[in-house]
């Protein structure tokens, strides 16, 4: 079973701040979204209105074709998991799982406790006792477990080390090919989760920038590299993300959709083109006139 | 696959339990035995003098488990909502689910209280000491079970509830406010003393605010009316709340 959203330009205010506005997007069900934005940019306000942790100001919110606030069937159907979560810190591990497993309607426990053997997750210990990569294991290991139509980690794994997230990356992936759903993944480690991303929703400064197809966003940039004269005329009329020089030669970054005419002119002066990370192009999109000086 | 789950409220009510189940007997059993224990010193040795001469010790041992029960009210909303709305429990379920916490709580902890005085009885009566009751209640013998049951269950539903409303109001507000408003949120439990005269308190209030004891059926009606207050009013504090990370 997977679930749709679709947003409606949704705002959020806190009293006299605005932390989201006028944000419309259309989500379908049975896909791996990554939510990207720099910090304070309103990726948590989203996802929490989206989990119903919050209601919204403004606009409208549909999973399923229905409001998600109070809805107990689509509560129900809507998993978030949050870094810090939201498990009271006096209880056990297995006591946080017992509860899981008794709330989300299409919970697995074989699965459960296969990510508990495959975390090493101490079940005895208490949550405020777990060391704060052992804290994110458990989250994704309840998020994945849920198997909730629409599953939402927010920087959830960013506690982990590095084979741990590894291991997260593959299991997610795993799952999601043998139980299709909706995940919504919002992070900051662009270089390691972006392969997953079907399609990404780039927030910045409370406005939805983008929502696009991962390999549109990508080939809509790319790295042109060469002397810099030549880069110079190419780059003319172009948006330049950013440049870098050494010596004559030059790069530059640039956004926008390159002519076939521009791209023989490019070969003809043996400029060499590059792909454009996603990681490189976030950074550029939603650079602030600050970070350039 | 999906699985059929049980109402929600029911999970939180379940849950909630399993979660305070020792706390609640391990208050129990260590306060029967101090109180046991007091008791028992001061019959044996006569250090408490010609007041308590002829006095149920039982009596006052209301006051205590209301207390409990209104810390363990403070503890419900700032350190349970946030997991079960996680969880995929509405707001609306986890009021329903508290509600019946209290009222279980208040059930177990009235029958406790209940079952305390035919033995505190058999006790005096071993003696041969005499038994009265120094404050007045629904109920005017220690043999008249089911009003000492209904009298502890209403007062403990009221203290309950008073907590788990000072426990919203600082999930809801900031403290600056949750504090003024938890001078209002002791109003249930205030009210039920003054509407039961349970004990010193209830006398106190209903001293002066010049009330007279009420007749039966409206004391018991306005009791009724207090406890749906207080879940009204929670409803009325937490359905539109936003989830906090960690107050505490």
């Amino acid at each position: 079973m997977t679930l749709g959203i679709e947003v409606n330009g949704l705002r959020l205010d806190y009293g006299k701040f605005a932390a989201l506005r006028d944000v419309s997007f259309k989500l379908q069900g049975g896909k791996i979204y990554g939510l990207l934005g720099r910090n304070g940019s309103g990726k948590t306000s989203l996802l929490s209105i989206l989990a119903s942790f919050r209601k919204h100001t403004g606009g409208s919110v549909a999973i399923g074709g229905e409001a998600p606030f109070e809805n107990a069937r689509i509560v129900e159907q809507v998993c978030f998991i949050q870094e810090s979560g939201h498990m009271t810190d006096g209880v056990k591990v297995r006591d946080a799982l017992k509860l899981a497993a008794s709330c989300w309607p299409n919970w697995d426990d074989d699965y459960a406790d296969k990510l508990i053997r495959l975390f090493n997750l101490p079940v005895k210990k208490r949550v405020m006792a777990l060391s704060r990569g052992m804290k994110s294991a458990l989250g994704v290991t309840l998020g994945l477990a849920s198997r909730a139509p629409v599953t939402i980690f927010d920087e959830a794994y960013l506690g982990m080390d590095a084979p741990s997230r590894y291991a997260f990356y593959e299991e997610l992936l795993n799952d999601y090919m043998e139980n299709p759903r909706t995940f919504i993944l919002s992070t900051h480690l662009i270089e390691e989760v972006g392969s997953l991303f079907e399609e990404v929703l780039v927030l910045d400064e409370g406005k939805l920038l983008f929502h696009e197809e991962t390999e549109a966003l990508r080939s809509r940039g790319a790295a042109i590299t060469g002397p810099a004269e030549a880069v110079d005329r190419i780059a003319e009329g172009l948006t330049v993300l950013g440049e870098q020089k050494l010596g004559r030669t030059k790069s530059v970054t640039v956004f926008g959709a390159l002519t076939e005419e521009k791209r023989k002119a490019a070969q003809s002066e043996g400029l060499e083109f590059g792909p454009v990370s996603l990681q490189d192009l976030f950074v550029h999109l939603t650079k602030k006139r600050g970070d350039k000086q | 696959m999906t699985r059929s789950r049980k109402h929600p409220a029911l999970i939180v009510a379940g849950n909630l339990m399993y979660t305070y189940r020792w706390v609640l007997a391990t208050y129990w059993l260590v306060f029967i035995v101090i109180y046991v224990g007091i008791g028992f010193i001061l019959r044996m040795n006569g250090t408490a003098g010609g007041d308590i001469d002829g006095q149920s010790i039982w009596e006052g041992a209301g006051s205590s488990p209301k207390i409990f029960l209104m810390v363990v009210g403070i503890m419900m909303t700032p350190l349970s909502l946030a997991s079960f709305v996680a969880n995929g429990i509405t707001r609306r379920h986890f009021i329903g689910g508290v509600m019946l916490v209290i009222a279980i709580f208040a059930i177990v902890s009235s029958i406790l209280l209940t079952v305390g005085y035919p033995i505190e009885r058999a006790v005096y009566e071993m003696n041969g000491w005499p038994l009265a009751l120094k404050n007045p209640h629904l109920f005017e013998t220690t043999r008249q079970y089911g009003w000492i049951f209904v009298e502890s269950f209403l007062l403990f539903f009221a203290y309950f509830g008073s907590g788990w409303l000072i426990g919203s109001g600082f999930y809801r507000f900031h403290w600056r406010v949750a504090i003024v408003l938890s001078a209002l949120a002791l109003l249930p439990a205030m009210a039920m003393e003054v509407v039961l005269y349970s004990d010193w308190m209830g006398q106190l209030l209903q001293t002066a605010f010049e009330a007279d004891r009420a007749p039966m059926p409206l004391a018991l009606s306005l009791s009724v009316i207090v406890a749906a207050l207080t879940a009204a009013l929670n409803y009325l504090m937490l359905r539109h709340v936003a989830i906090k990370k960690k107050l505490i």
